[in-house]
């Protein structure tokens, strides 16, 4: 190689090919998207589009910049979230409390396990003429439908990841002197976490759904709120950017549940053996 | 539960006088009467599914005799007791703790100290803070070793913790298990599979049949054990007990 006298052409370049390479291999799955956004704005310039039908993205975006000037936008995305917060938040407490009652005393499960199996096949969004009927269109409405989607979910992972920690390693705390304390905590707990995770981050998603349609339907304040009205003015440029903002809130719940996995769950193996 | 690294914590004397369990129709011990010398090292041996591990678990008190009783260091016994630890036929560590977590399971105090001993008499000091899941086989069980030494028990009783090792693996895990039993001076109750392995390690064999002891020998080959000629006649002694369980199927 050093003897041969002739330039090296530049494609060969050992390593630039393989930052090119790095770089290549990040950028390709944004391609498509960006390909899309920009023949869509470019098919709204030519006006291919009806603004009224789909907005371009940089109305989208202008729309973006107004409402978060004017304020409206903070404040609706801040109703939105203290609603998603807070029914979560009574959901999962009901969900995980059941779980662990009913498995941990079996009288609890023969008493409650019917009941709230049979409750359970109700699509929570099915309440909602009667919600509307008991709460009118207020916040508790909404709390009160966020907390009936979110409280199975986790009621069944809890109970189910509670029931299938390995029995070997209950007698084995015994055995090893561990208090009933101590055994949930180190044992019972640990063992059922998994399966309680999974079952957040699947209520997560039906919070969102329900927060979405509760508020599109029966709100005065909020995100779904912000896109009715929108709609009543003809306003698309609001509504996409609506519906941008629910999938990138749903999308932040997903990375918050991933992360707690990560911190609780690093003691299983990343690739089974 | 103070661990003792200065010498042997010794042993206690165990007495069973009766024991009967049956599980439904099945009797599994029926009438169950030995006793164990304080910091002895005894083996059990017997078919598979006669008792052993249920014997175990009555020992450990993990379970009620429905007849008989155990009794330590003349004590009747009928709880858990801090002074008695077992070591399962399989591993049981908790996954999501780490080797030094593990060990110190159910240590008050001062435990990470007593842990880190426990674990360095094993010879897994440098992988403390490792998931389990990432140690192999006879790693695992060295942990599970090392965690019931750091409650300095005096009373070991081994379910074939090595039952699942390949054989190399194995015999360096009867050498520790003689080493710290000889340096702690723990009663020890071993359940085997392995004819040899309660030759190697055992002051006293016994045949489990039917629910009772149907031969006791003792072995008093000086320590560590070689695989001489009395070596080998006891082995065949063992051994032909066995054969005469299966007599009727062959
Ligand atoms: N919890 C239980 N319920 C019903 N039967 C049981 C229970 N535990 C053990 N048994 C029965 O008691 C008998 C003895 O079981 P045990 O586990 O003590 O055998 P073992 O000698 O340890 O066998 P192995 O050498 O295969 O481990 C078996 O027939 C088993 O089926
Ligand atoms: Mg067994």
């Amino acid at each position: 190689m050093t003897g041969n006298p002739q330039p090296k052409p530049p494609r060969v370049n050992p390593g630039g090919g393989l930052i090119l390479k790095k770089f290549r291999k990040r950028l390709t799955p944004w391609l498509l998207p960006i390909v899309l956004i920009v023949y869509w704005q470019i098919a709204a310039n030519m006006g291919w589009i009806n603004p009224r039908i789909l907005p371009s993205p940089l109305n989208v975006f202008r729309a973006f910049v107004r409402l978060l000037m004017n304020g409206e936008l903070l404040e609706n995305v801040k109703v939105s979230c203290a609603r998603a917060g807070l029914g979560f938040l009574i959901g999962g407490s009901i969900g995980l409390t059941l779980g662990l009652v009913t498995a941990t005393w079996r009288f609890m499960e023969t008493l409650l396990d019917t009941t709230l199996q049979m409750v359970r096949t109700i699509p929570n969004l099915a309440l909602l003429p009667l919600v509307i009927i008991w709460f009118g269109i207020g916040e508790k409405a909404k709390v009160f439908l966020i907390v009936c989607g979110v409280t199975f979910p986790i009621y069944l992972n809890t109970f189910h990841g509670i029931r299938s920690v390995d029995l070997n390693l209950i007698s084995m705390a015994r055995v090893y002197g561990l208090d009933r304390l101590a055994l949930w905590r180190h044992v019972i707990l640990p063992g059922a976490l998994p399966s309680i995770l999974v079952g957040v981050r699947f209520s997560l998603g039906v919070m969102w759904m329900t927060l979405i349609v509760a508020e599109t339907i029966a709100a005065s304040s909020g995100l779904g709120y912000m896109a009715s009205n929108a709609r009543e003015m003809m306003q698309t440029d609001v509504i996409v950017l609506t519906i941008l903002i629910y999938a990138f809130l749903g999308k932040l719940a997903d990375v918050v549940a991933r992360a707690l996995e990560r911190r609780f769950l690093s003691w299983r193996a990343v690739n089974a053996a | 539960m103070e661990y003792d690294i200065k010498g042997p914590g010794g042993g206690a004397g165990v007495r069973t006088e009766g024991l009967s369990k049956a599980y439904g129709q099945t009797s599994v011990l029926n009438g169950l009467s030995f006793e164990l010398k304080a910091g002895e090292f005894t083996a059990v041996v017997g078919r598979s599914g006669c008792g052993k591990t249920t014997l175990l678990r009555l020992l450990g008190c993990l379970e009620a005799p429905d007849e008989g009783s155990v009794s330590v260091d003349g004590e009747p016994r009928s709880d858990l007791n801090p002074d008695t630890r077992i070591m399962f036929q399989e591993d049981r560590l908790l996954p999501w703790k780490t080797v030094l977590e593990n060990v110190g399971l159910g240590l008050a105090g001062d435990w990470r100290r007593v842990a880190m001993t426990a674990l360095g008499d094993v010879g897994l000091g440098l992988r403390q803070g490792d998931w389990p899941r990432t140690l192999s086989g006879g790693q695992r069980q060295r942990v599970a070793l090392a965690r019931a030494l750091a409650h300095s028990p005096k009373l070991l009783l081994l379910d074939e913790p090595m039952g699942a090792l390949d054989a190399l693996t194995r015999i360096g895990m009867q050498a520790l298990v003689e080493r710290v039993w000889a340096s702690r001076g723990f009663t020890a109750l071993l359940v085997t599979h392995d004819v040899a392995e309660a030759i190697t390690l055992a002051d006293r064999v016994i045949l489990l049949e039917n629910g009772r002891i149907s031969q006791d020998l003792k072995i008093s080959l000086p320590r560590p054990r070689q695989r001489d000629m009395d070596f080998a006649k006891l082995e065949s002694e063992v051994l032909n007990w066995i054969l005469s369980l299966y007599a009727g199927y062959i």
